[in-house]
């Protein structure tokens, strides 16, 4: 009876590990759970569902502008008669994939630039967080415009132009990251036994800054939509051919008047998207640092 | 002669209610301190020493929360008082020293500032009588050229001149009870040495009494009269500074003199011992006594029961089925 | 106090080169005029280009004509604009009043809501208001501010009619006193104040929420409350200064971002001002329009940052004696 006792007294809890602890704080935060669904939704609702439609991102109906919903077209046509359900699955995909493009890529050059800092430190650290400083005062979305201006419409520029000038806070907290970090001895250690500095910035360091990158990351998807939908709607974004949320929005200063719903319905999709991405994000932020919030 | 009772802590309990389940971090505390008298409250960091000290001025910190007990001082229950009859005792009656002098002065506010708010508040005086008073008190805790000093900022005084503002600031309305919560153990060996130099001339000029926590048994020899040896929440051992150090009766109080060079083990020539294991986490307390984990001397009752705190001799008490008889036997085994 | 400010100010003028030469660089890749305007004229010959290039300077290393500019812009030679044919900094200045009352009343709005709420929902955080704030906080983040703007113009200028659904005066106020046509542009500024101050009222309101939940945990607000102050005196004094402090980089930092969220707000409700200005300037490679705006922009970037660091200066005794 009582060894029984002992053992089961001994049986002390293990510590879980790190992932499983922000995995739990992370099933436990109700938004976030909304807001992954929600996202699930919405690439399921832009990539797979047109694939069951008759109509293409480029079909109208001329003989139907402006039309009101029927069996056919469910939320209407547009002032080209092009089929507003159909255009927002479309247009979904374009939004998604400026969203996380303009957060992986300039993500990835944030964190070679904070890493290149923070572990060098000195004059290279001194340097590169002087430019940083200067292109974090650079008032983001007028020379988004500009440089969308010079380098023609197109998703591809439009991410290029938003990695252009996104990546600072990610340098940012990278570098605090390294700052610390290589004070550590398992830093010291590495050094110690010869592994190279590439080696030490890539494979030992960069692991322990991946949790905020990907808390900023999140939040940076819903900033690049709703920039996306706000150069697409000054006609300096993706190009009208091609439907996204903000391009369906290019002529709503009329359609607000001629039927309110052409302006309604991406504005939602917009709202809904980047709220989802929000909720993630704030989710993530909070399992991983809850201390924090609480 | 009989010293008057200043503060009774009867099982005393704070519990905290965090989403993994309750934390019992004071978990029924019993403390008796006299007028005037220096109680030393030792442990490891964890402990609940600190929460202990807290909740006496009911300031412990959300998710936590009284769940218990008596706090009687002057002979009425602190924990029924009304938030503005506790307001008016904190800083005046009873006063607190934090344990790092760093963080524990406001950055955005002068020295001076700070100690005159305390006169302020609690005494019928107008701005420039308590600006007079508090030279006077920054002066009386050794901060040279305290004229000076009033209108300078944390961050621009040593960790030892914060300690020591601290000081003049829990002293200046001359409390009955002085709360020490690991006051020196973030200052250099020498700089503690004054503090506690410090502390000890001053509590025999204002005849306050301390509660005096710590980790560290050394400091508890040069300051207590009484000592309170905590273990997860609950009181073990309890008995005058002479009896704790000549005759250690809990495994755990046995175990934290020894990890101590020089009090002992100096004298016996013996070698120097840590605790084995670790403390349990709060979240899954073992049952029974809860050191018998890592206790050398536990038996089966000690893993099915907690033993209660007990008299083994007149003020001693241990909370212990098992006391060691004669420490210096046991060390030589 | 005095050393710090003189080096903040130093420290402006590299920042006010690299953002000005990032402006003038991106903006000669632009527009170059030159080529763009006789382009398609037949009677231009390539040699006739490259000579007018050498006429002004254009054929010239960057850097060179980075300077060059540089010293017309200060003596205030900003330069004509193609679309409109007038000096642009007399284009600019009839369009500043414009665009400064509406981001000074978007500013104040959002100031005088998201401060006050952000501290409530600490105070009494899990509260029910605390729920409505933050509720409406991720609202307000989410919201793309053109679009809300058309929402408040569809909502209160068309379906109710109750305020104007664009523009900055009524017809037969410009001979009216001071103050009915302050009142009258106020009647114009409250839609588009509201969509373009959407932003900083939720963010604002997180942020200063969780600053003061911070400083809330902090030891000193500790110390505060066992010398037994009252409450009032522990939150209002020792607590809100400290949260404060990061608060004010913040909003200064944000006035920049409102700028882009005026070029938005402005087309939206037809104003004429600064944003609207840069928008055409830029669709219509109106070269030296558009960098004159920016410019204006980047001195605006430059005076917010000093402002910021002049307020932290007060705010915060570290930085003073740094």
């Amino acid at each position: 009876m009582s060894t029984l006792r002992t053992e089961v007294q001994f049986t002390e809890s293990k510590p879980e590990s790190y992932l499983s602890r922000v995995t739990k704080r992370f099933l436990k935060h109700k938004l976030a759970i909304i807001g992954l669904i929600s996202v699930g939704s919405i690439v399921i609702f832009s990539f797979i569902v047109p694939l069951f439609f008759e109509y293409g991102s480029t079909f109208s109906d001329f003989s139907y502008l402006y039309g009101s919903p029927n069996s056919q077209y469910l939320l209407g046509t547009d002032s080209m008669g092009h089929d507003l359900f159909t255009r927002l699955m479309y247009g979904g995909r374009i939004s998604l994939i400026v969203g996380f493009s303009a957060a992986i890529i300039p993500a990835i050059f944030g964190i070679i630039v904070g890493a290149v800092a923070g572990y060098y430190g000195g004059l290279a650290d001194n340097i590169l967080m002087r430019i940083t400083d200067a292109f974090l005062s650079v008032p983001a979305f007028p020379i988004y415009m500009a440089l969308a201006k010079l380098m023609g419409q197109g998703v591809l520029n439009i991410i290029l132009v938003f990695s252009f000038l996104g990546w600072m806070t990610n340098a940012r907290i990278v570098r605090g990251m390294y700052l610390s970090l290589k004070e550590n001895e398992y830093t010291e250690a590495a050094k110690a036994i010869g592994v190279s500095n590439a080696r030490i910035i890539f494979r030992h360091l960069l692991p322990n800054t991946m949790a905020p990158i990907l808390v900023s990351m999140t939040l940076t998807v819903g900033g690049a939509i709703l920039s996306e939908a706000g150069l697409s709607f000054l006609g300096l974004g993706v190009p009208p051919s091609t439907p996204t949320w903000g391009n369906m929005l290019t002529n709503s200063q009329q359609d607000i008047f001629l039927a309110p719903r052409l302006v309604i319905w991406p504005g939602i999709m917009i709202f809904l998207t980047v709220l989802s991405f929000n909720f993630i994000g704030d989710g993530l932020r909070d399992a991983l640092d809850p201390k924090l919030y609480r | 002669m009989k010293k008057e009772l200043l503060l009774e802590i009867k099982d005393l309990k704070t519990y905290f209610y965090t989403d993994t389940g309750i934390v019992k971090a004071v978990d029924g505390i019993n403390l008796k301190l006299h007028k005037s008298e220096v109680l030393g409250l030792v442990g490891e960091s964890g402990c609940g020493k600190s929460v202990a000290s807290l909740s006496i001025l009911r300031l412990v910190d959300q998710p936590g929360k009284n769940a218990g007990g008596e706090v009687i001082f002057k002979g009425e229950d602190l924990l029924k008082k009304s938030e503005e009859e506790m307001r008016k005792i904190r800083g005046s009656e009873i006063a607190m020293i934090f344990q790092e002098p760093m963080t524990a002065l406001n950055p955005v506010y002068t020295i001076g500032n700070q100690v005159m708010e305390a006169i302020l508040i609690h005494q019928d005086v107008n701005e420039e009588e308590a600006k007079k008073k508090t030279v006077k008190m920054l002066e009386l805790v050794g901060i040279p050229d305290p004229e000076k000093r009033f209108n300078e900022y944390p961050h621009e005084m040593s960790g030892g001149m914060r300690q020591r503002a601290m000081i003049a600031m829990a002293l200046s309305c001359n409390p009955d009870l002085l709360i020490s919560d690991e006051a020196t153990t973030a200052l250099d060996v020498t700089i503690q040495a004054q503090i506690l130099e410090l502390m000890k001339d001053l509590q025999k000029k204002i005849e306050a009494a301390i509660l005096f926590i710590t980790h560290d048994l050394a400091l508890v020899a040069e300051m207590a009269d009484t000592v309170a040896v905590a273990y997860m929440g609950k009181i073990v051992e309890y008995s005058s500074v002479k009896n704790i150090f000549k005759d250690p009766r809990h495994p755990y109080t046995y175990g934290l003199l020894k990890s101590i060079p020089s009090l002992i083990t100096k004298k016996t020539k013996q070698p120097l011992l840590a605790i084995e294991g670790m403390i349990p986490s709060p979240h899954n307390m073992p049952k029974g006594c809860y050191f018998h984990p890592r206790c050398p001397f536990a038996t089966d009752i000690c893993r099915k029961q907690m033993p209660e705190l007990k008299e083994i001799k007149p003020g001693h008490l241990v909370r212990c089925f098992n006391p060691i008889e004669n420490a210096k036997e046991v060390s030589k085994k | 106090m005095r050393t710090y400010i003189t080096r903040r100010m130093l420290q402006l003028i590299p920042l006010m080169l690299i953002i000005s030469f990032f402006i003038f660089m991106v903006l000669s890749l632009t527009g170059n005029s030159l080529r763009s305007l006789v382009a398609g004229n037949p009677r231009i010959t390539p040699e006739i280009i490259k000579k007018l290039e050498r006429i002004y300077g254009m054929d010239k290393p960057l850097l060179a004509r980075y300077f060059y500019w540089l010293k017309a812009f200060v003596m205030g030679q900003w330069g004509y604009s193609r679309e409109y044919h007038d000096p642009v900094i007399q284009l600019i200045k009839s369009r500043l009043p414009v665009t400064l009352s509406l981001m000074g009343l978007s500013f104040l709005l959002s100031l005088i809501v998201s401060i006050p709420v952000g501290i409530y929902s600490a105070l009494k955080q899990y509260s029910f208001l605390d729920y409505v704030a933050t509720a409406l906080a991720f609202f307000g983040m989410a919201m793309p501010i053109f679009w809300f703007g058309l929402m408040l113009m569809l909502l209160f200028g068309v379906k109710l009619g109750w305020l104007p659904i664009g523009g900055y005066s009524s017809v037969g106020m410009d001979t009216a006193n001071f103050f009915m046509r302050s009142l009258d542009h106020l009647k114009y500024l409250i839609l588009p104040a509201i969509a373009l101050g959407l932003q900083g009222m939720a963010s604002w309101t997180r942020y200063t929420r969780s600053s003061m939940l911070e400083v809330l945990r902090q030891d000193y607000v500790r110390t505060a409350r066992a010398k037994g102050l009252p409450e009032r005196t522990v939150i209002y004094k020792h607590a809100l200064r400290n949260a404060l402090i990061p608060v004010i980089t913040l909003l200064m930092l944000s006035i920049p971002m409102l700028f882009g969220g005026a070029v938005l707000t402005e087309t939206v409700f037809s104003m004429f001002g600064v944003g609207r200005l840069l928008y055409t300037a830029i669709i219509n490679s109106d070269t030296f329009l558009a960098m004159g705006t920016l410019m204006v922009l980047a001195i605006l970037v430059v005076i917010c940052n000093f402002g910021a660091d002049l307020l932290y200066a007060i705010a915060d005794p570290r930085i003073r004696y740094s």
